[in-house]
């Protein structure tokens, strides 16, 4: 009854004959509108360039798939959005397990210095430093209001309800202002 | 009476939500009455308009470079009939050659994949999907895979696409495989199974010495890998990567120092997990590596 039986289940994408063209040219677009927004919400978040980079592709990649199966988001970058919240929630769970891991494989990939990361001037550094001593979810949602989200908006990227998210936004602005004020202080 | 903590909160809720008009009449008041409060809606404004100032920063090249190059590809072909029972043949040509220590680069990388489950009796509602094509299952042996980890088949009714699989050296990095392209899937109640004839041979720069690597996005992790390189002209003999399990299912994995030489054909399988277990593929990836590069 237990006995090893091979599954070879074998499903096509049901792919629309879409030539490359369209498709191509829907990707683009969406990456040339959107990619500056998903990586600053990726880097901001993870504080990670690789990680940032890695959820990046795939988040585009995932929208190529969406694409090549015939379905195209009426609101890319919400899609976009959303794909992205979630790598970086569930890759931010997983970073502590891969670092683990596969603390040999770190080397070829160099990410950029810190000189790229952050912007040059002091009062960016400030903020970057002071976004660091919060929590993931505290920079997710604050970035997302910074990219021009709205409330609402970031309720929906995020899944929660617009009271949950009213709250934590205004605890984490609260937040990231005694941060801010603790490294005025001992500077 | 507003207390400043209050004042506080509405003060960090206004740059995100509308305040209803007692709301904002409240805040008003207090304002009116608080410089300390006063200060705190200035500081508030401050750190989000710096936040916006670092809110968009352009993702590095090699994040274009695999995006755009996986777009522009030619969507991947449907199966017909004698590409299943080709893939079939071939797969047992490349797991016999395999098994006699040959060596695969002469066959394309096997097409399909199986996974043992130990759970036959799948649930009523699951069942209807696990219609397999007739002339793959009883070609495959079962033997030569069963080492791999065990996912718990069958899976969820969820989409599982195959990820791309970027390869990269100190020159640059191509798209080894994408979405779509001669990729089998199992163990998914829906997955690709989309085969291209002829393989995409992307052809990566590297220098001698360079390390060449293979990355998967985030999800995947490789569990095996085999391969070989061959020159494309002329003769030689290339050599054999023999089939090495990777027990910490590292997210890259990096070919062995050696001699590749010029113009060589890199042919990789490689067996990828998802990191839930519910899915497996093999992949076959191929890179030409041009050591043309001035």
């Amino acid at each position: 009854m237990n006995e090893i039986e091979p599954v070879t289940e074998r499903v096509r994408v049901a792919s629309r004959d879409l030539g490359t063209t369209p498709l191509a040219a829907f990707i683009t677009a969406a990456y040339e509108t959107h990619a500056a927004a998903i990586y600053g919400l990726a880097l901001r978040s993870t504080l990670d360039p690789e990680l940032a980079a890695d959820i990046t592709q795939e988040a585009f990649l995932r929208l190529l798939t969406e694409g090549q199966r015939g379905r195209f988001p009426d609101n890319v970058g919400g899609w976009l959005y959303r794909a992205s919240s979630n790598l970086i929630i569930s890759g931010a769970r997983r970073t502590s397990v891969a670092r683990r891991l596969a603390p040999r494989l770190v080397a070829r990939d160099v990410p950029d210095g810190p000189e790229a990361i952050t912007l040059g001037r002091e009062q960016h550094r400030a903020l970057d430093a002071a976004l660091a001593t919060l929590s993931i979810d505290d920079r997710l949602a604050l970035v997302l209001s910074a990219q021009g989200a709205s409330g609402e908006e970031i309720a929906m990227h995020l899944g929660r309800s617009h009271g949950a998210t009213r709250t934590h936004l205004t605890r984490a602005r609260a937040r990231l202002r005694v941060a801010v004020q603790r490294r005025e202080a001992t500077r | 009476m507003t207390t400043h903590a209050r004042s506080e909160q509405l003060l960090a809720a206004a740059i995100d939500f509308s305040l209803t008009p007692a709301e904002h009449t409240e805040v008003a008041d207090h304002l009116a009455s608080c410089p300390t409060c006063r200060a705190l809606a200035a500081a508030y404004q401050t750190d989000a308009s710096g936040l916006r100032e670092i809110a968009f920063v352009e993702p590095p090249a090699r994040v274009s470079s695999v995006v755009l190059r996986a777009a522009a590809r030619r969507p991947a072909r449907s199966i017909a009939p004698w590409q299943l029972l080709l893939a079939a043949a071939l797969l047992l040509t490349a797991l016999l050659g395999a098994a006699a220590g040959i060596g695969a680069w002469n066959s394309r990388p096997a097409l399909v994949v199986v996974v043992p489950t130990v759970s036959p009796s799948a649930e009523p509602g699951q069942s209807p999907a696990v219609s397999s094509p007739s002339a793959v299952p009883s070609a495959v042996p079962s033997a030569p895979v069963a080492a791999l980890p065990t996912p718990q088949c069958p899976a969820p009714p969820q989409q599982v696409a195959p990820p791309v699989v970027s390869a990269s050296s100190g020159n640059g990095q191509v798209v080894a495989a994408t979405p779509g392209s001669y990729t089998t899937m199992t163990c998914s109640t829906t997955g690709t199974a989309d085969a291209v004839p002829e393989p995409p041979t992307e052809s990566l720069a590297a220098y001698p010495g360079d390390t060449i690597r293979f990355t998967v996005p985030i999800g995947w992790r490789f569990v095996r890998w085999e391969g070989s390189h061959k020159p494309l002209h002329g003769t030689g003999t290339g050599g054999v990567w023999p089939p090495t399990d990777l027990p910490d299912a590292p997210r890259s994995i990096d070919l062995p120092d050696g001699p590749l030489l010029q113009d060589e054909i890199v042919s990789l399988t490689v067996v990828l997990v998802s990191d839930d277990g519910r899915a497996v593929i093999e992949l076959g990836l191929q890179l030409e590596v041009n050591r043309n590069v001035s």
